[in-house]
């Protein structure tokens, strides 16, 4: 039983994993990458982490994954928010069918939201 | 370090971080000499970093909230993966700006976090009182999903931590 939960567990792991790369590959700019990689990457390595503790039923282990998915959980979204930041303030271009982007009237950088871009 | 200190602050630093390093490192008798300094630093950066404001917990607001964290960063995966795979590529994606309703900077430094985990919301920048997120569906009512979560934020702390009657426009000083 706790094989197939396991099994389960490091299978939807990878999957999720996959996607975060995937994504990176597939989605057109930065900022929407980032959204793949923080997502799907996070929830891709906590699976595994949580598969792991499960194979193993040891407290030292099970402590020990419950302290990197606390730690994957509170460096992936500060690192987005970095990555997303940085992006802005350099004027990399979103992509073509972003919306509205109140912060580059505030700022008049020109350049991010690019209508014309293709 | 003029500051006040108090001591249950103190020992519950000095808990939760001997605790981690003994947790990283199996308890391993021999790696203290290192891991004593690590511990004083970090408690020392910590109450640099995060000065000491009797942030009071809720135990049950917590447990509901990491229920909820829980159950919406799976959907948010599954979200990803819609996106990401197919073909025609469904996003319509947006700049927009959030007022921050919280006040105290725990609650914000979770809800920031959070919106960056839950699905189709990425906090890209702080302005004062606003919250620049990059949302990739605009389709969808970005802007009550964003009141949803910090009504949950907000639970999690004992003490009010959320300006009622909040108008839009109108940043708090």
């Amino acid at each position: 039983m706790n094989e197939i939960i396991t099994a389960v567990l490091l299978v939807l792991g990878s999957l999720f994993s996959f996607v975060a790369a995937l994504g990176m590959l597939r989605l057109p700019d930065t900022v929407i990458r980032m959204h793949a990689a923080t997502k799907a990457g996070t929830l891709g390595a906590g699976l595994i982490l949580i598969g792991e503790a499960f194979f193993y039923a040891e407290l030292g282990i099970t402590l020990r994954a419950l302290a990197a998915i606390t730690f994957l959980l509170l460096t992936a979204p500060v690192a987005a928010h970095l990555i997303g930041r940085a992006a802005y303030f350099s004027n990399v271009k979103l992509w073509h069918k972003t919306w509205i982007d109140q912060l580059a009237e505030r700022y008049k950088t020109g350049g991010y939201f690019d209508p014309d871009h293709k | 370090m003029a500051k006040s200190m108090s001591l249950t602050w103190l020992i519950a630093r000095i808990i939760i971080y001997t605790g981690t390093w003994w947790v990283l490192t199996k308890g391993a008798a021999d790696s203290w000499p290192v891991g004593i300094p690590a511990v004083l630093a970090a408690i020392y950066i910590d109450f640099n970093l995060f000065r000491p404001k009797n942030a009071r917990w809720s135990v049950v607001g917590l447990i509901a909230f990491v229920l909820f964290f829980l159950k919406y960063s799976i959907y948010s995966g599954m979200d990803v993966v819609r996106r990401a795979y197919d073909p025609r590529l469904p996003l319509d994606p947006a700049m927009v700006e959030y007022p921050l309703r919280l006040t105290s900077s725990a609650a914000r430094n979770l809800f920031i976090c959070t919106v960056s985990l839950l699905p189709g919301t990425l906090s890209t920048a702080i302005e004062g009182h606003k919250l620049v997120i990059h949302a990739l569906d605009v389709g969808r009512p970005v802007e009550h999903e964003l009141n949803r979560i910090e009504n949950r934020v907000a639970a999690v702390f004992k003490n009010s931590v959320l300006i009622k009657d909040f108008k839009t426009g109108e940043s708090k000083k």
